[in-house]
């Protein structure tokens, strides 16, 4: 297609927003019609009204599942550099600009600023810190009783290149329940969160994609750590 | 299933780089948007490919979302339809030959169909349905097949400058109609 993209009146500019949106243009066209898009605010909105228009054949779309591995992947993509999760924790330590520094360094500055975090000083905060002496991974999480779930943020190893990786919690009795995926994307064993409290083992180990399939652990463990109760 | 609403707080919430809220509006609106560019791309691997591209383009933009502008879905939709029709349109060599008989005969009128007629969501159905067969025919091969004035001229067999005229002409109609 080699027509010129751009149309002296307003029914033509209408008809052209309309062919960008059908989807009918060739690569060329579109390109160009896509930059005047992001030129012009008014030649945007008649796209973004046919849009609008047309939405009603979206139904005709059927629902497919996509393969757990595009998510994987995807994560990867976007969050390799980051921290895993952005919440307080990874807020806190992205402005202490520690965590690259390593897990000992992370939660000593942690345990500083909340121990002095005057602020709400009725609420209790758990830290864990994961580390090992044979791997490079580390961790660190935070917990607050009634504020949501465990925070984890990684301190090193990097993303594990199949499985994803799982944070368990021993309860009194020594058996492991589960806290989730590290990236917060499956919800802690009933109980779980309960077991949390100062002194209990925690633990992280690498298991297929969406976390173990049974109950407890079925991978290796690559590090292991202690809750702190602040 | 989460209402539109929902859908806008959580591309609000992308916004700000809140990743919880990714992976829930991942969770709620990937089969659909894996659904429109499969359809489109008709390439399983291509499309795998293609989602994780629409949802990096969701990521970076959804603070360009305005709750005031369309639904939430079909905003999303739009994102997965550009990016699967460009690469469509980056493919070399000929397009897959299309068969028009059995596109035209295949969306039989359903009994959704006769229900929603009224509705918002029939609105389309009711002025595609005002349109010339064949031009109605093209819209929606356009729309949920990707397919390119290119093969739309081929395959009735009609010059590709006709086509335009009449696609165009169909289409401001369509808009009138929607408009009433």
């Amino acid at each position: 297609m080699s027509e010129p993209t751009s149309y002296p009146g307003p029914e033509d500019d209408d008809a052209l927003a309309a062919e960008y949106v059908l989807g009918v243009l060739g690569a060329e066209e579109r390109a160009a019609v896509a930059a005047r898009a992001a030129r012009e605010a008014g030649f945007a909105a008649r796209i973004a009204a046919w849009e609008g228009h047309l939405a009603g054949l979206d139904r005709h779309f059927a629902e497919v599942a996509p393969p757990a591995s595009v998510k994987r992947a995807l994560d990867r993509r976007l969050f390799a550099d980051a921290a895993p999760r952005s919440g307080p924790l990874s807020r806190l330590l992205n402005s202490l600009a520690l965590w690259r520094l390593g897990t000992l360094a992370a939660v000593a500055a942690l345990v500083l600023v909340l121990a002095t975090d005057l602020r709400r000083p009725q609420e209790l905060t758990l830290v864990l810190s994961l580390d090992s002496a044979d791997t490079a991974y580390g961790f660190v999480a935070l917990y607050r009783p009634g504020a949501g779930g465990v925070e984890v943020v990684q301190t090193g190893g990097g993303a594990p290149d199949d499985g994803d990786l799982e944070l368990w919690v021993f309860d009194a009795a020594g058996a492991p329940l589960s806290l989730g995926v590290v990236d917060g994307t499956t919800p802690p064993d009933p109980g779980a969160l309960g077991a949390l409290v100062d002194g209990a083992d925690v633990a992280v180990t690498l298991e297929p994609p969406g976390g173990s399939r049974g109950r407890g652990p079925q991978g290796p463990v690559v590090a292991t750590g202690r809750v702190i109760g602040l | 299933m989460p209402t539109p609403d929902d859908i806008s707080r959580l591309i609000a919430r992308v916004a700000l780089a809140d990743r919880p809220a990714f992976d829930s509006l991942y969770a709620h609106t990937s089969a659909k948007l894996f659904g429109v560019v499969l359809r489109l791309l008709n390439d399983r691997a291509e499309a795998e490919d293609a989602l994780q591209e629409v949802f990096v383009k969701v990521w970076q933009r959804a603070d360009r979302y305005t709750v005031s502008g369309a639904s939430p879905m079909s905003w999303l939709i739009a994102i997965a339809r550009n990016h699967a029709i460009d690469r469509l349109r980056a493919r070399r060599g000929p397009a897959a030959p299309i068969d028009v008989a059995a596109e035209i005969a295949d969306p039989a009128p359903s009994p959704e169909a006769a229900t929603v007629a009224a509705s918002e969501r029939g609105r389309i159905e009711n002025c595609l349905g005002r349109l010339d067969t064949y031009r109605a025919w093209a819209v929606r091969a356009a729309y949920l097949e990707g397919h390119s004035y290119r093969q739309i001229a081929d395959r009735l067999d009609v010059p590709l400058n006709t086509v335009r005229t009449w696609l165009r002409r169909s289409l401001l109609k369509l808009r009138q109609c929607l408009e009433e």
